[in-house]
């Protein structure tokens, strides 16, 4: 359903619509370009998770949340534990030992890789850090790039119709 | 004067013989002898001599002060009570059973198994340690081995799907290079959304979206659909390619746009954003558009602002 017509055409009605109530098309607004790009990026992104289901999927809540929070970093407020700290130098004495000892086996180096991808999949897709399990994680990516797609595919459509209508 | 001693008379004689004879016979076979006195005796006697003599059971005195006594003062008696014997010692093939097949496992379930296994004792034989033998193949009929299986499955399939996904990842062979090739998929549709929110906001901001309404009702029946073998109906449209030329239009665009804004924050109203002959549309719930805007409320004329507002 993610890449259907009907979903493109569900995601560029919010689209439309979370632009003018973001007053991206309002005449008494003055917005900068910044202001004005981030306004956009948010309106696709919550128009994206409405056409989607806001609790159909992960990462559609996560950026749910996120856009509510008006994309603020969240500040981890408080000290860092000791037992962090020990655990990244344990760990980074752990990785140069890996560097300077033998290289190891292909099938140990091909799970070391994978775990690593594995990990930065995790940061790309939104609300991954919470998913342990693997097979979760690529279900979550596959839904989430289908999605990003129509939505690179809707607002390529909308630059185009701009550009056609104001050249 | 000779003495002669008194001769026994032969019948006395002849009717000791007999009566000495279960004597001399038993002597005979309790030192070893021959058996031959034992068959000429009845089998009843034979049975009795050859069956050992249970000796009677030695009798204690009753008195419980002679016992007493008798233990205090014993050579025997020790100071303090012995303990009780130990309990013998596991073989080196129990022992070989009690530990688990997997250390993992086994720590895992904590030190309970260790402590049960030295408690047990020689009860071990009774229950043998459960020891994981691997199975052949086509022969893993375990619970767990089960749900590996079809966890490794689900993921091998999902796999599949990015691959066919992500265009020229078929050729590709190998779960990290697969994976690099989604997360570069990814990063790409994500910098392309925000390039394209970027080109948005380039854009006349003011568009008139009533006007806009009939293209893109036009655009979007022009979408072509296309069936993909993973069974997603994905929609693809003819745009023209983001290439080097995008991005170098890119670049000098953000280069116009950054410095104009950070040399004057306090912009004066643009040319197109002066004219008064365009208006925000307004939103009608009772419209026959695809998008729900209503092309003739699009003047200069406007609703209400609370009617506005309880429509979006």
């Amino acid at each position: 359903m993610q890449g259907s017509k009907q979903f493109k055409q569900a995601l560029l009605e919010g689209l439309l619509l979370g632009l003018r109530k973001r007053g991206v098309a309002a005449s008494s607004d003055i917005m900068s370009f910044h202001e004005r790009k981030r306004a956009i990026k948010v309106a696709a992104d919550a128009a994206l998770v409405n056409a989607r289901g806001a609790d159909a999927t992960r990462w559609s809540r996560t950026m749910l949340a996120d856009s509510e929070l008006g994309h603020r970093r969240r500040n981890w407020g408080g000290k860092v534990s000791v037992k962090l700290i020990r655990e990244r130098v344990l760990r980074r004495r752990r990785g140069h030992r890996q560097k300077l000892g033998t290289v190891g086996s292909a099938a140990v180096l091909a799970r070391a890789m994978v775990r690593k991808q594995t990990r930065v999949l995790r940061g790309i897709v939104p609300g991954g850090e919470g998913l342990d399990d693997e097979c979760t994680l690529l279900g979550e990516t596959l839904d989430y790039a289908v999605c990003l797609k129509a939505q690179v595919d809707v607002m390529q459509l909308l630059v185009r119709a701009l550009q056609a209508k104001n050249p | 004067m000779r003495h002669s001693s008194p001769t026994p008379d032969l019948p006395a004689a002849g009717g000791e013989i007999p009566a000495l004879a279960p004597t001399s016979a038993a002597a005979s076979t309790g030192s070893g002898g021959t058996f031959t006195a034992l068959l000429g005796l009845p089998t009843s006697q034979a049975i009795e001599l050859l069956l050992p003599v249970a000796e009677p059971a030695p009798t204690f005195p009753s008195d419980p002060h002679l016992v007493d006594r008798a233990a205090r003062f014993s050579s025997f008696a020790s100071p303090s009570p012995s303990p009780p014997p130990p309990p013998p010692p596991a073989s080196a093939a129990n022992k070989r059973k009690a530990e688990p097949a997997f250390k993992g496992r086994a720590a895992k379930k904590g030190k309970s198994t260790a402590a049960g296994g030295e408690d047990r004792g020689s009860g071990e034989d009774e229950k043998p340690a459960y020891v994981h033998v691997r199975a052949r193949r086509g022969q893993a009929t375990d619970s767990h081995s089960l749900a590996e299986r079809a966890r490794r499955e689900k993921i091998n399939a999902r796999m599949e799907l990015l691959k066919e996904l992500v265009p020229g990842c078929s050729k590709v062979s190998g779960t990290a290079l697969v994976l690099d090739e989604i997360i570069n998929h990814v990063q790409s549709l994500q910098r392309q959304v925000e390039y394209l929110s970027m080109r948005l906001a380039a854009v006349n901001p003011r568009v008139d979206f009533g006007g806009i309404d009939n293209f893109l009702t036009t655009e979007c029946g022009r979408i072509t659909g296309l069936n993909c073998k993973s069974g997603m109906d994905l929609e693809q449209v003819s745009w023209p390619d983001m290439g080097v030329h995008g991005a170098r239009n890119l670049m000098q665009l953000q280069q116009q746009i950054w410095h104009g804004d950070l040399a004057h924050p306090q912009q004066p109203a643009s040319q197109w954003e002066k004219r008064e002959d365009v208006h925000p549309p307004v939103f009608s719930s009772t419209s026959s558009s695809l998008f729900g805007y209503d092309l003739a409320s699009s003047g200069p004329q406007q609703q209400p602002a609370s009617k506005l507002k309880t429509e979006l």
